[in-house]
């Protein structure tokens, strides 16, 4: 029993970093309708950071978390602003978009295998690792850490969208770019705030994902980027409790053979499985809107 | 207020939506325009605003050297200079009198001559200058609602995930003054008291009307000085148009400028000083109100006599 527990821990630990992931996908698709295929590698790059400011540099590790985290910012505005920008104004079509994303995406992999070198990287914790024991239950510090900051984040984040001035503009802008100018909502700079927050939420989970795995490689980020894909999908592509819960409902999946004693392959089988049902019976995902306009 | 010129349109590189429109809205008239569906009226106020790009010969030349109120001079000096200004000067018209002169006010309104002074006045007159005469066509869309210009789209176009009560915010999106804010608010509810039985609901769970409604406080909530209305009675029931026309005449008696396209051309003709004719996009008539309700053109083409 107590293992179960332990497992579903660590699929919400696991879950917590998808869920931190999906929200840049599903926020950046809420406001520009893109699925930035190089959000994924943005952790690829913020994890990179860390290494090079608190391993190679040896930084204090809290100034090698704020450098890290606004090197990718700053990568994050400037792919918007270089790569997706130019096209908006265009008003090219969404594939030619995708296709942009992913040749970032292939751009940065490819930028850091060559500053980096193809293989993994190890290191040691970044804190020490210990075990903290609730009755039966033992869960690791990281773990909680992760949970918490995690959920913190998001409720701020919530927070901030339904409540600020910046957040609303958001939304405005995600309903219906037009209107949201005719009130003088400047629609360039809420796409480049809503791409500093995607990254921003993108170096947290990358903090996260390097204190759990004490490894990295340069092609990190296509497949975290694959799962909070998936988890942004199913929860609803635009909603932002739908990545929350998107997030975590797949970290939980990722376990479930653990917790079966079943051959850890079955974990992607039940996955995509669920992502093909809901697509099936809700392709707006969980949380997806269907909110019609009334004539 | 407002001079369009020479009003090109072109989509997708050979779609001629406007081949040259030329009109004019004085302050405080409300101007409509008449049209067939396609012949071009959405075009022309999406172009006002920036929504659609124009032709680069194209100007709509915003005039708005007759505003002196208060609020005016706010945006343009700022709370403090203006504190002074109003200190100094007692009323917001005389302000603008001794900023329009080429006089030295710095003297009299900081009490001493310095250089940081007499800037901060040039720098006034400069920013004064520019304000009141803009090509609306040479702005981002943002900027319209700074200029006041405020546009209800045809369609509506509420933010429909959003709150009524979060929509209206919106409209103020670009007003600092919380207390002001709230006091138009609860002015805008008084007006339309259906929208505040429904604050909290979302927008798309309104009516049609509603909805409507919705898109003319959002609107009004920026305090434009002239407003762009595109097709407010589509689609409405009779008495929700009846209920429409008559807060646009009210709206116009508390001095906001009116450019109105509808194709409802009897409702719209007979609140309006003038019109417009719009035929494949170009202007074919124009005249007082009246004259076009009595134009036998008019009436054969859009009244339906
Ligand atoms: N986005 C667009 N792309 C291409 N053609 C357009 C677009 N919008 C309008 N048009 C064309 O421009 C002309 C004028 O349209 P519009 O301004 O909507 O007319 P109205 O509002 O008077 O019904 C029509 O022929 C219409 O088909
Ligand atoms: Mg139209």
């Amino acid at each position: 029993m107590s293992e179960i527990v332990n497992q579903i821990i660590i699929g919400i630990q696991m879950g917590s970093i998808y869920a931190l992931v999906a929200l840049g996908y599903t926020m950046v698709y809420g406001i520009i309708k893109l699925i930035n295929f190089a959000h994924g590698d943005f952790i690829m790059v913020a994890c990179f950071m860390l290494y090079t400011f608190i391993i190679i540099l040896k930084l204090p590790a809290i100034l090698g978390l704020i450098l890290a985290i606004l090197i990718t910012i700053i990568i994050g505005v400037l792919t918007e602003r270089v790569a997706y920008r130019p096209l908006r104004k265009k008003k090219s079509p969404t594939i030619t978009a995708l296709i942009t994303a992913i040749a970032v995406s292939l751009i940065l992999e490819n930028l850091f295998q060559l500053l980096f070198g193809s293989d993994s990287k190890m290191y040691p914790d970044l804190i020490k690792q210990t075990t903290i024991n609730i009755g039966k239950i033992s869960v690791s510090n990281i773990s909680l850490i992760t949970i918490i900051v995690s959920i913190v984040t998001m409720i701020l984040l919530t927070l901030f969208i339904k409540k600020t001035k910046v957040g609303k503009a958001m939304r405005a802008v995600s309903e219906n770019s037009d209107a949201a100018q005719l009130m003088g909502i400047n629609v360039d700079r809420t796409i480049s705030i809503t791409f500093i927050i995607g990254t921003f939420l993108a170096g947290i989970a990358a903090i996260m994902y390097y204190m759990k795995y004490l490894k990295i490689e340069p092609f990190l980020g296509s497949n975290l980027g694959l799962y909070a894909f998936v988890a942004a999908v199913v929860g609803g592509i635009g909603s932002i409790p739908g990545a929350c819960v998107g997030g975590f409902l797949i970290g939980i999946i990722k376990v479930l053979p653990n917790i079966m004693s079943i051959n850890s392959s079955y974990a992607d089988i039940f996955l995509f499985g669920l992502l093909i049902i809901i697509l099936i019976f809700k392709p707006t995902g969980i949380f997806g809107k269907n909110i019609g306009e009334k004539v | 207020m407002l001079k369009v010129n020479d009003l090109k349109v072109v989509y997708n590189g050979n779609i001629k939506a406007l081949k040259g429109v030329n009109l004019e809205v004085n302050k405080g008239e409300i101007v409509v325009l008449i049209g067939a569906n396609g012949a071009g009226k959405t075009t022309l106020l999406r172009a006002l605003t920036g929504l659609t790009k124009a032709e680069s010969e194209s100007s709509a030349i915003l005039d708005l050297s007759e505003l002196t109120d208060k609020r005016t001079l706010n945006r343009l000096a700022g709370p403090k200079l203006t504190d002074k200004l109003l200190k100094t000067y007692g009323e917001s018209d005389i302000v603008f009198d001794k900023i329009r002169s080429e006089e030295n006010i710095e003297t009299e309104v900081f009490g001493k001559t310095t250089f940081i002074n007499r800037k901060r006045i040039n720098g006034l007159r400069k920013k004064y200058n520019e304000y009141i005469k803009t090509d609306l066509l040479k702005l981002p869309a943002y900027r319209a609602v700074d200029y006041g210009v405020a546009h209800v789209p045809e369609g509506r176009q509420i933010f429909v995930g959003m709150t009524v009560q979060e929509n209206l915010e919106m409209g103020a999106y670009k007003r600092h003054n919380i207390i002001k804010i709230k006091k138009d608010l609860e002015e805008i509810y008084k007006l339309f008291p259906r929208l505040e039985e429904r604050k909290k609901q979302k927008a798309g769970t309104l009516s049609g009307g509603e909805q409507q409604m919705l898109a003319m406080a959002r609107a009004m909530i920026s305090k434009p000085k002239i407003l762009l209305l595109d097709e407010p009675s589509m689609g409405l029931s009779p008495i929700f148009v009846s209920e429409i026309f008559s807060i646009i005449k009210a709206l116009n008696k508390n001095g906001t400028t009116i450019l109105l396209v509808e194709q409802n051309a009897k409702a719209a003709l007979s609140i309006a000083d003038r019109g417009y004719v719009i035929e494949t996009g170009n202007i074919v008539l124009e005249g007082t109100g009246k004259e076009l309700l009595e134009n036998d053109k008019v009436k054969d083409a859009y009244l339906g006599a």
